[in-house]
């Protein structure tokens, strides 16, 4: 029989509501790709109005974390998991605004103005949209190996945004591109970047769930 | 992370234990180190406590128990023939679960071994008395009631004077039943505080049901099941990231 039902109880809604907190964040990321790309400022409007809704989920967590730690004292796995996830949720609540950021910049973009740089930024929205979700995989299956896929996959989007940069200076200095939307672009891929790196500081801490090490360094 | 190995004080090498023909200590291998606090954790019954009496032969008491393998004290076989065992219970001191003065003035129950030792100097006796009670910070509640009955002191009081009455004795080992199982939380925090001061002179090994308690004090923990010592190694590792399932099981509350 197991001993501390209250715990456990306590730990399975913990994962739950920090499950369906992902899964919100990754959706409105998903929409505000899909406004960026169709222009859909319908879409962007919507997106931002669900920031709320990813910003409530992260104060819920955390004070369903802190209550664990004060309630019942959790130790090995159920401590690294709670921590884990009180650190992570920073990260999803990132994501989220960033999402809200990207859906703000399509706003400023007059419709089929982002159409020549669709090619990269589609690939790079493609590539993080991908490390989120493993991420979110990860997090759900507690799986240090998945995580550890999700960190690899960050250069590619780093190169991708160095291929941004050079492909807009170009475009800049042959006058090619309105000053405004190639900032707003570039802000974009800027955004995209960023949430690859917070797809990352979630594994990160996945991995910390499974070995007590975060960026390999034994944090006990 | 970096490990400052101090000395090993107790080195026990494939120890069993038997009571009559129930095997209690299964191929115990241990060292345990000077001036540390080494917790012992498992449930009940699974033969911490046993261990424990193992280390200044309480366990010669019962009868029915039978042992083999070694337990080195100090470079010593404590099992051999002809072991003096007066002399190894003055070393390796011990206080139990619940709380046990004599029932004579608070004086007397810390000069009852000195005197039995043979130390009949007044002022000499007056000065472990002194220290002694300093050093289980008892000293500044009872300095003015010395000459009082000890069964009027409070139950943590009481345990405190039991830490002082073995403290009396100077050994370098203190080893603790439960030492706080029937203390309420602020006489428990107050063992727990002198725990952690007494290491700086002691090697003090102590048998916890309160995992937190091991977690707060100890340095080293040995999760005991069923007879044998699963884990061993750094409370900090121990608590955090335990190597084998069955402790982190049993830490996590999965089982008891």
């Amino acid at each position: 029989m197991t001993l501390r039902q209250s715990l456990l109880q306590s730990i399975e809604a913990l994962k739950k509501e920090v499950t369906d907190m992902a899964d919100l964040a990754l959706a409105n990321l998903r929409e505000g790709l899909t406004a960026f790309k169709n222009s859909d400022h319908k879409l962007a409007n919507e997106v931002i109005r669900k920031d709320d809704e990813v910003d409530s989920y992260e104060e819920e967590i955390a004070k369903m974390a802190l209550k664990i730690i004060w309630k019942e004292q959790p130790v090995a796995s159920d401590l690294r998991l709670v921590t884990g996830i009180l650190k992570l949720i920073t990260d999803l609540e990132r994501i989220g605004d960033h999402a809200c950021d990207i859906a703000e910049m399509t706003l400023h973009l007059e419709e089929n103005r982002n159409k020549r740089m669709l090619p990269l930024t589609s690939k790079m929205a493609e590539i993080v949209d991908d490390m989120v979700l493993s991420s979110i995989q990860a997090l759900v299956k507690v799986d240090g190996d998945l995580a550890r896929k999700v960190i690899d996959k960050d250069d590619e989007v780093d190169e991708l945004f160095q291929q941004l940069i050079n492909k807009m200076t170009n475009e800049l200095k042959n006058e090619a591109i309105d000053p405004n939307d190639a900032i707003y672009i570039l802000m974009v891929g800027k955004y995209f970047e960023r949430v690859g790196d917070h797809a990352v500081n979630i594994a990160q801490w996945i991995i910390f769930m499974v070995s007590g090490t975060h960026k390999n360094t034994l944090l006990f | 992370m970096t490990t400052i190995e101090s000395n090993i004080i107790f080195d026990i090498k494939d120890l069993n234990l038997y009571y009559g023909d129930k095997i209690a200590l299964k191929q115990i291998n241990l060292a345990i180190h000077e001036k540390e606090v080494t917790a012992l954790i498992g449930p009940s019954g699974c033969g911490k406590s046993t261990f424990l009496r193992t280390l200044n032969r309480m366990n010669d008491l019962i009868p029915s128990c039978k042992i083999d393998g070694d337990v080195h004290y100090s470079d010593e076989n404590i099992y051999r023939n002809g072991m003096d065992i007066i002399g190894l219970r003055k070393r390796v001191g011990m206080v139990f679960q619940k709380p046990n003065p004599f029932p004579m003035s608070i004086y007397d129950n810390i000069t009852y071994g000195p005197k039995c030792q043979g130390i009949k100097d007044k002022k000499e006796l007056k000065e472990i008395v002194e220290s002694s009670l300093k050093q289980a910070a008892l000293w500044d509640e009872v300095k003015d009631r010395l000459k009082e009955s000890a069964l009027s002191l409070s139950g943590g009081q009481q345990q405190r004077l039991c830490i002082a009455r073995t403290i009396a004795m100077k050994p370098e080992v203190i080893l603790m039943d439960e030492p706080t199982s029937a203390l309420d939380p602020v006489a428990t925090a107050k063992i727990e505080d002198l725990v952690i001061e007494l290491k700086k002179q002691y090697t003090i090994i102590i048998v916890t049901h309160n995992m937190q308690q091991a977690a707060r004090i100890s340095d080293k923990t040995a999760f005991f099941l069923l007879g044998e010592i699963i884990e061993y190694g750094d409370t900090s590792h121990i608590f955090s990231t335990p190597d084998h399932k069955k402790t982190e099981e049993y830490i996590t509350g999965r089982f008891g």
